[in-house]
């Protein structure tokens, strides 16, 4: 039986913007995700996807709104929250001078692994992201797709329940994308429960268990592929993306 | 030549440089900022440093003043503000005790100074050995003890003269001769010595600080920003580009040596010399900074020949950086270099002569002190010029010759120019 | 706080620093190489000046009707010592000088040119010297020296033969007095012997106290800013700070790993640097300044390193601020001049002469640690200043820590906008944030004010412009931030009761001030000249009017503008009512600057917030303020300070209930 492991309401950001004045980046947003999903939000570039998942990720704020984390609060508790977190975006660069393997250890210690069993982890994780030859190479050397997989390494190398992938596959050929989805979806097999944003309807239609859709900082709709089918009578999610965005639809 | 280009893209990278906050700083902002405000920080230093020293109360204790010697009292009285408590003179027994119980007193700060005077029987009557005993590790006792001395030694002159007097020795065989001198240099002309000997030393330091920032901008920094692709997609030569933006740095570099030679001579003015005029020991000779006029073509002169030169060496070594940082690091030594000779020219006795004024940079030191006084040596400016020229068409040079390798150029060249060097001239320079 | 998360995340730091060659060559390389080779290059340029001066021949002249027959006679007696004497002293007394060497500089004799000032203009003569005849009766000839202070050669020139002709002045009397029948060598008249009681480590260490701030400051910004700029504007720049902060590590774990790698670079840094400089000097390659001993004993060393602990804390603290407040690498570098040369001149301060540590720079974090180093080194433990100035700067830098927590709070990171609700809307929203700067410049103002017109000015004039500067404050900020008159200064009527309250405070806290200053003194004994000079200060020799004009009206209503009204309406948006009256308050008092009168004007400024709190009017806090003045002062009048009959517990105890009535009575009516 899955457990709800993220829990989301009436979570707001507001910012304040020169040129715009009060921005409502965030409104409202409720949702749950529980393990062994893959929850999807689906939006236009700033439609507070990534404003979402930071402060889920307690790197921001909330202005209103609660959401938590295994059960920890992101205001109260961020530690314990970033404990259970692991956050990847394609923002989230690496230490260019240190090593994948000297990486690993950091971010396993940093986020507070057990310290006997740091060791056998980081070599666990090179192991498994396929990262043996180059690990005691700089990353700076590495080519794009070896530092995605050491970026993947060390967002999950502390073992954490939720992982959040904010619009992972931006600048990636497809092969390499198509290597992290393949990548996310063992970790969904593995129990792991996983935030992940994107633009691209079909990697959300490929992976997503649950789609919520959101636009102008509000969800639209949230509902697993079919349900949103059902609901909306169209057939592909970019359809149902725009149903749901511009309220009238467009010919299929 | 291309001179439409190259106009155009001077101009654009001009604009750029007016809005971009690092460039406005160290081209405009300090030359013209940072010397008045140093020499206010020093001025207020100075004067804040003097009124104290002189507000000091000394508390100085005098042990067995001879009666010939009371006029010393006056003489203190005159140093400043001093409060002297007397003693007599300690017995032979109690001396030691006393000096001890003086030595404490001057250590726990309850006291500033002491002079002890013990009768000897050497020379006229009222002759005493004087032990003045002072704390060199407080200001105050230092105070007390200079004015002490001072009024010690006075009082030795004027006892001097009174057994002189005595001796039936007066007026002029007594006085023998008096000593005057008489300076002919009027104050502009001290002034002008002064000016000379600061202005150029700042005034290259500046040149080389306006160039870094454009210097490194406009090449590495152009690829960090990815620019310089854009740039070089332009319907132009790749030459005009540069031409372009190596006008831009020396411009810039020039400008930041003429605003800083401008603000030189204003805060000379506004804050030396009422400083010197209030340190001034009254030999009269006030100074007055005024720069020549003849000097003004040369301090253009020279800024121009620098900033050019300095820019474009700065703008060869940053060609091979790929990011600001990178920038900075492969230019700062050669900002090092221009600094260090005129570390080493900071020496009045030093004479411009015609080897010297073959040294760049260093030759434009030298002449600018010169011309800062007054001087035009026509000889050495010809050959100033002409060495700096030299540099800077060597400079040129190599700077074409690097941007025709296409690596460097695209900024996939890994390493500095000296590597550069190393790779691709020694084949031609063996050939020739 | 983790350890195990702060040790992992400096070894990261320090591990990528030793991976970056340039950044190593820059930071350490180069330092060490530029610092004894600038001072190298100095000082062999100074050698080889006194060398270039001495090794060259003076040409002079002699006008050609000399006046006094001897005047050929003494001019060739100073020649043939000329040089002699070097550059020591004008009293031309140098026993060391042989005779029969010969002169030690070289002096040629020219023909007399007809025009003088050229001939000196372009070198062809460096001196003149021209014999003046007996002008007056009685009087002496004169040797008059012409030449150009603005030409080196001459210059120089004149002054040796000036000294050589001094000294033979000086000889030729001693001689005369000898012929005459004066027995004694002048020489021996009042022999002077300087008694020097500091040993010369004291002596030596006066020397090295006044710069060993400035030195290690100078050294930590310089190590440290190269770290610092890469630990939080360089992550930033690089999105490894993102990374970072999504991590379990806590905030102030970070910022504390951060400083530590700051503070363990600068000190590696500080130390490679200084004992570098030691090496060279021991190897006679650079001078040693002259009186210098750089002998330290253990203890007093340990000791200056616990005592300068803090300030290196607040430096890589305020490093790390500038670099947490720039979004990029660059941008951190350009803020850091500033930093460092306000860092510097307040280091600088232990160089101005006879600054104590009890006084008022206790209060200035970094200077007071550099003014209680210095008296350290001189021998002077000062214990309970030195545990105020270690605990002053120490506080600063945990705010400044603290401020770098949360340059970490990631609105300002991510949305990579300075400006949040208060900077767009501008005026009164962003008057809170902004006030305590406000009043920080406005208090260095009037130290810096107050430290350079100490003595010799009116009080009238002293009070007027002090409270000019803060009224003009109170205008800027209000015109500037618009902010409503009304409120600001709580300018509504008082209820009735609250003139009772006044008048029964203003006695009172008088009392309870003169506790405090009691109190205070235990740990700092206030001197007599003070208490002299405060007399004066407060203008002991003026009419009554004048007196409570300047000291009691004026204040009453220029300081309560600016404290209890904008200070207090600007701090209060952001304060709970407990601290907010004892930072208002404390603040009015560290604006007295005096060292004693901080404790008691404290005290007088937490009693006025807590009127204006309680009454929401400012006026009877302007009433209490200028009757406390006013009895301050008609009671020193009287009595010069009630300090002959001392006030006891009960007086005290009676004061401390009838302030808590006046506040009683000063409560606002509860509006329905």
């Amino acid at each position: 039986m899955s457990t709800i492991q993220v829990e989301v309401q009436g979570l707001s950001k507001n910012f304040f913007d020169q040129a715009r004045g009060e921005v409502n980046a965030v409104s409202e947003v409720d949702f749950v995700c529980r393990s062994g999903e893959i929850f999807g939000l689906l939006g236009a570039n700033g439609a507070g996807k990534t404003t979402t998942l930071r402060m889920i990720s307690t790197v921001l704020q909330p202005s209103d709104g609660t959401a938590r984390v295994l059960g920890h609060d992101v205001v109260r508790e961020p530690v314990e929250v970033r404990r259970n977190l692991g956050f990847y975006s394609a923002s989230t660069a690496l230490y260019p001078r240190l090593t994948a393997r000297e990486t690993l250890t950091l971010f396993a210690r940093v986020n507070k692994y057990p310290a006997e069993s740091t060791k056998d982890r980081v070599e666990e994780m090179i192991e498994r992201f396929g990262l043996s030859e180059y690990a005691g190479a700089r990353i700076e050397k590495l080519s794009t797709g070896m530092k995605q997989k050491v970026s993947i390494a060390r967002t999950v190398v502390h073992d954490p329940p939720v992982l959040i992938f904010d619009e992972p596959t931006v600048g990636l050929d497809v092969l390499n994308a198509l290597d992290l989805q393949k990548g996310i979806q063992e970790l969904r097999d593995e129990g792991k429960t996983i935030l992940f944003s994107t633009h691209i309807m079909s990697e959300a239609e490929r992976l997503c268990d649950r789609i919520a859709i959101i636009d102008k900082g509000r969800i639209r709709a949230c509902d697993g592929l079919e349900g949103l089918r059902a609901a909306t009578s169209h057939h592909y999610l970019e359809d149902i993306f725009v149903h749901y965005v511009t309220g009238n639809d467009t010919p299929a | 030549m291309d001179w439409t280009a190259i106009r155009l893209l001077y101009l654009s990278e001009l604009r750029a440089a007016l809005r971009e906050r690092s460039v406005l700083i160290n081209g405009i902002l300090i030359p013209l900022l940072m010397y008045p405000l140093m020499m206010w920080v020093m001025f207020s230093a100075i004067l804040f440093v003097t009124a104290r020293t002189e507000s000091f109360a000394s508390r100085v204790e005098i042990a067995g003043l001879p009666a010939e010697h009371r006029g010393l009292l006056e003489r203190l009285e005159e140093e400043g503000r001093i409060e002297v408590t007397e003693v007599d003179v300690p017995s032979a027994r109690t001396a030691a005790a006393y000096r001890t119980g003086i030595e404490e007193r001057l250590l726990a700060d309850e006291l500033d100074a002491a002079l002890i005077f013990e009768a000897t029987p050497d020379g006229p009557q009222g002759n005493a050995a004087v032990a003045l005993m002072s704390n060199g590790s407080s200001d105050q006792s230092q105070t007390a003890r200079g004015r002490l001395e001072r009024a010690l030694s006075a009082e030795r002159s004027d006892w001097l003269d009174r057994i002189a007097g005595q001796h039936g020795l007066e007026g002029a065989e007594w006085r023998v001769f008096e000593v005057e001198s008489n300076n002919l240099a009027t104050g502009v002309e001290m002034g002008q010595f002064l000016m000379g000997m600061m202005i150029p030393l700042f005034f290259v330091i500046m040149i080389a600080n306006g160039c870094l920032y454009p210097a490194i901008d406009s090449t590495a920094g152009e690829r960090e920003r990815n620019t310089w692709e854009t740039t070089s997609t332009l319907a132009t030569r790749r030459i005009h580009i540069v031409a372009a933006k190596y006008l831009y740095v020396a411009t810039m570099g020039t400008v930041a040596g003429a605003l800083n030679a401008a603000a030189m001579v204003v805060s000379f003015r506004s804050f030396l010399g009422p400083l010197l005029a209030r340190l001034g020991n009254g030999d009269g000779s006030g100074f007055a900074f005024e720069l020549p006029l003849r000097s003004l073509p040369v301090l253009l002169l020279t800024a121009v020949l620098l900033g050019a030169l300095i820019g474009a060496a700065m703008m060869i070594l940053a060609a091979f950086a790929r990011t600001f940082k990178e920038g900075q690091s492969m230019v700062t030594p050669l900002y090092l270099l221009v600094i260090f000779p005129v570390v080493v020219l900071n020496d009045p006795s030093l004479e411009f002569t015609p080897p010297l004024a073959a040294i760049p940079v260093v030759n434009v030191v030298l002449l600018l002190r010169q011309a800062i006084a007054g001087n035009l040596l026509w000889l050495q400016l010809g050959i100033t010029l002409l060495s700096n020229a030299a540099a800077i068409v060597g400079c040129l040079w190599l700077a074409s010759r690097v941007l025709r390798v296409e690596e460097v150029a695209t900024g996939s060249f890994e390493g500095n120019l000296f590597q550069f060097l190393r790779q691709r001239l020694k084949p031609v320079g063996g050939k020739a | 706080m983790n350890p195990r998360t702060v040790s992992a995340l400096v070894t990261n730091d320090l591990r990528q620093l030793a991976r970056n060659p340039r950044l190593l060559v820059f930071a350490v390389a180069l330092p060490l190489v530029m610092w004894p080779l600038m001072w190298y290059l100095t000082s062999l340029t100074t050698e080889r000046r006194q060398e270039r001066l001495e090794s060259r021949t003076y040409l002079y002249a002699v006008a050609e009707n000399p006046a006094s027959a001897d005047g050929a006679t003494w001019l060739d007696r100073a020649l043939a010592r000329v040089g002699d004497d070097g550059r020591n002293g004008d009293d031309g007394r140098n026993g060391d000088a042989d005779p029969e060497a010969g002169p030690a500089v070289l002096f040629e004799r020219v023909a007399p040119p007809d025009d003088l000032p050229a001939a000196l203009d372009d070198g062809r003569l460096h001196v003149h010297l021209a014999w003046e005849p007996v002008t007056e009766d009685g009087g002496a000839p004169r040797a008059v020296l012409t030449y150009r202070a603005d030409l080196d050669a001459s210059g120089t020139a004149e002054g040796y033969l000036r000294r050589a002709l001094r000294s033979t002045r000086v000889e030729v009397r001693e001689q005369r007095l000898a012929a005459a029948g004066f027995e004694a060598d002048p020489a021996d008249l009042l022999p002077v012997e300087r008694i020097e009681t500091a040993s010369e480590e004291q002596t030596s260490g006066l020397l090295l106290g006044r710069i060993l701030t400035a030195i290690i400051v100078l050294m930590m910004l310089t190590g440290g800013s190269i770290v610092a700029t890469d630990a939080l504007a360089g992550e930033k720049e690089r999105g490894t700070l993102e990374t970072l902060l999504t991590t379990a590590a806590r905030r102030i774990e970070i910022v504390t790993a951060k400083n530590l790698s700051i503070l363990s670079v600068a000190l590696i840094t500080s130390i490679l640097n200084i004992a570098n400089i030691v090496l060279w000097m021991q190897l006679d390659v650079i001078p040693a300044p002259e009186g210098l001993k750089l002998v330290i004993p253990v203890g007093t060393g340990l000791l200056l390193l616990f005592l300068y602990a803090p300030a290196a804390v607040l430096l890589s603290s305020a490093l790390l601020l500038v670099s947490g407040r720039s979004k990029t690498y660059k941008e951190a570098q350009l803020l850091f001049a500033p930093v460092m040369l306000g860092a510097l001149a307040i280091a600088a301060i232990p160089v101005l002469p006879g600054i104590a540590l009890r006084s008022a720079i206790v209060v200035v974090p970094i200077a007071n640690l550099g003014v209680a180093a210095r008296e350290i080194l001189t021998g002077t433990y000062d214990w309970p200043l030195l545990a105020a100035a270690w605990t002053v700067t120490a506080g600063a830098a945990a705010l400044l820590a603290r401020a770098s927590v949360r340059t970490l709070s990631a609105e300002k990171l991510i949305t990579a906008s300075d400006t949040d609700a208060a900077d767009l809307a501008g005026g009164p929203a962003l008057f809170p944030r902004r006030v305590a700067g406000w009043f920080a410049v406005l208090w260095a103002l009037l130290l810096v004010w107050q430290l350079n017109s100490g003595g010799g000015i009116d009080g009238r004039l002293l009070i007027t412009i002090n409270l000019s500067i803060l009224g003009a404050a109170a205008w800027l900020m209000i015109a500037r931030y618009r902010l409503p008159l009304r409120e600001t200064l709580s300018l509504k009527p008082p209820p009735a009761a609250a003139w009772l309250g006044v008048l029964i405070a203003a006695p009172a806290g008088l009392v309870l001030a003169n506790g405090v200053v009691r109190l205070a003194s235990l740990a700092m004994p206030i001197p007599e000249e003070w208490l002299e000079a405060m007399a004066d200060a407060f203008g002991a020799d003026l009419p009554l009017w004048q007196m409570l004009f300047f000291f009691a009206v004026l204040p009453g209503i220029f300081e309560e503008i600016a404290f209890r009204g904008v200070l207090l309406h600007g701090l209060r948006a952001r304060l709970n009512p407990v601290p907010l009256v004892l930072i208002a308050g404390i603040a009015f008092g560290f604006f007295h600057v005096d060292l004693f009168r901080i404790p008691p004007t404290s005290l007088l400024g937490v009693f006025l917030v807590i009127a204006v709190l309680r009454t929401g009017s400012i006026y009877p806090a302007m009433a209490w303020h200028a009757l406390h003045n006013a009895l301050a002062l008609s009671g020193a009048r009287i009595e010069q300070i009630g300090l002959t009959e001392e006030p006891t517990w009960w007086h005290y105890a009676l004061a401390l209930a009838a302030i808590l009535l006046a506040f009683r009575l000063m409560s606002r009516p509860k509006v329905s």
